[in-house]
């Protein structure tokens, strides 16, 4: 008897539509399933930022709905009460100590945890009286994440939580991460970074934008499988191959670019065709966007 | 309700640095302004207008620490943020006026004079009214466009008693003179706090239909 | 009994806890009956994602090694030792296939092969 990844979503996204002029994002579909961990890709200006925004209702959208399945039913909105959030900046007055910030924080939150909120402190090693603005960016996310989690939150949405962090601070993140995980079948994250070697080992799942527009969405190692990079001198690409690859990209004679796996008989063995990274499809499907699948 | 007194615990937190420091500038301010011009009456005005100018701090400190963003992902509303916003202000003001009605009571009776209570009243009320007024025209652009891009109504105050002061100019004592004969009708000052009122509580209402559309 | 993961190996981390798994069931170290760890604490135990244990416990139950019950945990089965070892004997068979092939077009003697044989027989013992 097998174990199925049931996978029904945490939060659904329909049509979504934020227009800023020169920036579009959408019209946009997405699933976030329940109980698993979702990293959001995409170069800087792809609409990361602006789609996360949108979810958590910071951001009027022009059009679509973002919905929420909570209480066994599909509700409009997010429920912030059982969210963390965390931003790549610090929302909090940079005077204020830590201890300090979640004084004005606790509050709101129901089921704040104090304990827990010290226990991660000390963890983390950030002092309780530190003032915040002397914190380093290291710590300084890692003390956003406590006050997150100290919310004893069902979904955490986290926003480039891991960059400017050293590999060891990267490391403490994702080792919470885990454990959140551990915590409860229900525990949803979603997380959009740059830092792709993250995600390939604790992500579940994978959306990729490109151009305000979602690209690529499933579980990560069926997505990843989908495509292969392809390298070798550009003398071996055929007309055909040249308008099948994604993000070509030539330099002195030799090309590289992405393809879907379907394609691989396009190309000739004087060509390497590998398996594709998180990396390669930010990189390649971002430069031609609303390709084809 | 429970959400914008909640909101006002957290906007209390948000501002007591910088109204600590208010507080002693407005004071040094009344010492030399009771050594130079020994009315205490004008200490009143100092502290209420000390106020007004102060009200922009909160905005700037939202803007500083992006605590707009953080309002926003916590479970508050934005109406119950707007509302909290302004009943802060408002104790502000009140808290401000009332320590510059007790600095001048200890100015008259350590001067061992007789405190013009009708002037002093009269004061109060021009200055919380002209403070609430203010208030009601620059607190929903600061809503709706943040600290950064509304810098400039931090002059509004400054302005309005700028005009004042020119259009009073010449006739300064005429208007002591009109003063004091409103003042003798205890009940007509009585109003300016309540037109401030109403005033601050549409300002109210419109600030919570921008903010509640701005983008974050 | 620890799962060790390899960063480096190019297996795939599901692939490596399957393997391993299956290596210490066979071995006896995992007893019929033994509850196995959990999905979710595998996943944090090892810092991998849920769909990565999932399927690692998936491709064990469908070798028949283990069962997954819904809402218990997974558990160690039997051992069909016929089975394991007609199994064994099979992908024995493959690689010992490769192996002669290296020898034969490296002009390796069959003698040498058997003396690699002896010395990779007792350097897996001394451990």
């Amino acid at each position: 008897m097998n174990n199925t990844i049931t996978e029904p979503a945490a939060i659904e996204i329909r049509g979504l539509r934020k227009d800023y002029g020169r920036f579009r994002l959408g019209p946009i579909d997405l699933d976030l399933p329940a109980g698993y961990v979702t990293g959001l890709v995409g170069a800087n200006g792809a609409g990361k930022t602006t789609l996360l925004k949108s979810v958590l209702g910071l951001v009027r959208p022009d059009a679509g709905s973002v919905r929420q399945g909570r209480d066994g039913r599909v509700r409009p909105g997010i429920d912030l009460a059982g969210t963390g959030v965390v931003f790549d900046q610090l929302t909090v007055i940079p005077e204020w100590t830590a201890r300090g910030a979640a004084a004005a924080i606790a509050p709101f939150c129901p089921r704040w945890d104090a304990t827990l909120f010290a226990d991660l402190l000390e963890r983390f090693r950030v002092a309780s009286d530190a003032r915040i603005g002397t914190l380093s960016r290291g710590e300084g996310t890692k003390l956003s994440l406590a006050l997150a989690l100290a919310r004893r939150p069902g979904l955490l949405i986290l926003d480039e939580p891991t960059s400017g962090l050293d590999p060891s601070a990267r490391r403490d993140v994702i080792d919470v991460f885990a454990e959140f995980m551990a915590a409860d079948e229900g525990h949803t994250i979603l997380f959009s970074t740059h830092i792709t070697s993250d995600l390939d080992r604790i992500a579940d799942h994978l959306r990729v934008l490109a151009g305000g527009q979602l690209v690529e969405a499933g579980p990560l190692a069926e997505v990843l499988e989908r495509y292969a990079m392809v390298r070798g001198p550009s003398v071996a690409l055929s007309a055909p191959a040249r308008a099948a690859v994604h993000g070509l990209r030539e330099v002195n004679g030799v090309f590289d670019a992405l393809i879907n796996v379907r394609h691989t008989a396009l190309f000739g063995p004087e060509v390497l065709i590998e398996p594709a990274g998180i990396d390669d499809l930010v990189v390649h499907l971002g430069r031609t966007e609303g390709s084809p699948r | 309700m429970s959400g914008v007194l909640r909101f006002v615990r957290l906007d209390i937190r948000v501002q007591q640095a910088t109204l600590r420091t208010t507080l002693a500038v407005a004071g040094l301010l009344a010492v030399l302004t009771w050594v130079v011009t020994p009315l205490p009456p004008m200490i009143v005005a100092i502290f209420t207008f000390a106020a007004a100018i102060v009200a922009v701090e909160p905005f700037r400190a939202d803007e500083r620490g992006r605590l707009d963003v953080l309002y926003a992902v916590l479970p508050v509303g934005r109406a119950e943020v707007v509302w909290g916003r302004y009943l802060t202000m408002l104790g502000v003001q009140v808290s401000f006026a009332a320590v510059g009605v007790l600095l001048a009571v200890a100015a008259a009776a350590a001067k061992a004079q007789p405190l013009d209570v009708g002037l002093t009243g009269l004061v109060l009320a021009a200055g919380l009214a002209i403070n609430a007024l203010v208030l009601a025209v620059q607190t929903p652009v600061l809503f709706r466009v943040g600290y950064a891009r509304a810098r400039w109504v931090a002059f509004t105050p400054i302005m309005v008693i700028m005009a004042i002061v020119a259009l009073a100019g010449p006739s300064g004592l005429n208007l002591l003179r009109v003063a004091s004969a409103l003042a003798a009708t205890a009940w007509l000052p009585a109003l300016f706090p309540l037109a401030g009122l109403v005033a601050l509580a549409l300002s109210a209402l419109a600030s919570a239909w921008l903010y509640g559309r701005r983008d974050l | 009994m620890q799962v060790i993961l390899s960063q480096t190996s190019g297996t795939p981390l599901y692939e490596q806890i399957t393997e391993q798994l299956r290596a210490a069931i066979l071995r006896g170290e995992l007893a019929e009956g033994t509850q196995l760890t959990s999905l979710r604490q595998l996943a944090r135990d090892l810092r991998v994602s849920l769909i990565t244990t999932t399927r690692a416990y998936n491709d064990l139950a469908a070798s028949g090694l283990i069962a997954n019950v819904p809402g218990r945990g997974s558990y160690v089965l039997a051992v069909d030792r016929e089975a394991a070892r007609a199994e064994a004997t099979r992908a024995l068979r493959d690689q010992l296939g490769r192996a002669v092939g290296t020898a034969v077009t490296a002009g390796i003697e069959p003698t040498a092969l058997h003396l690699l044989l002896d010395e990779a027989w007792n350097e897996q013992h001394d451990h």
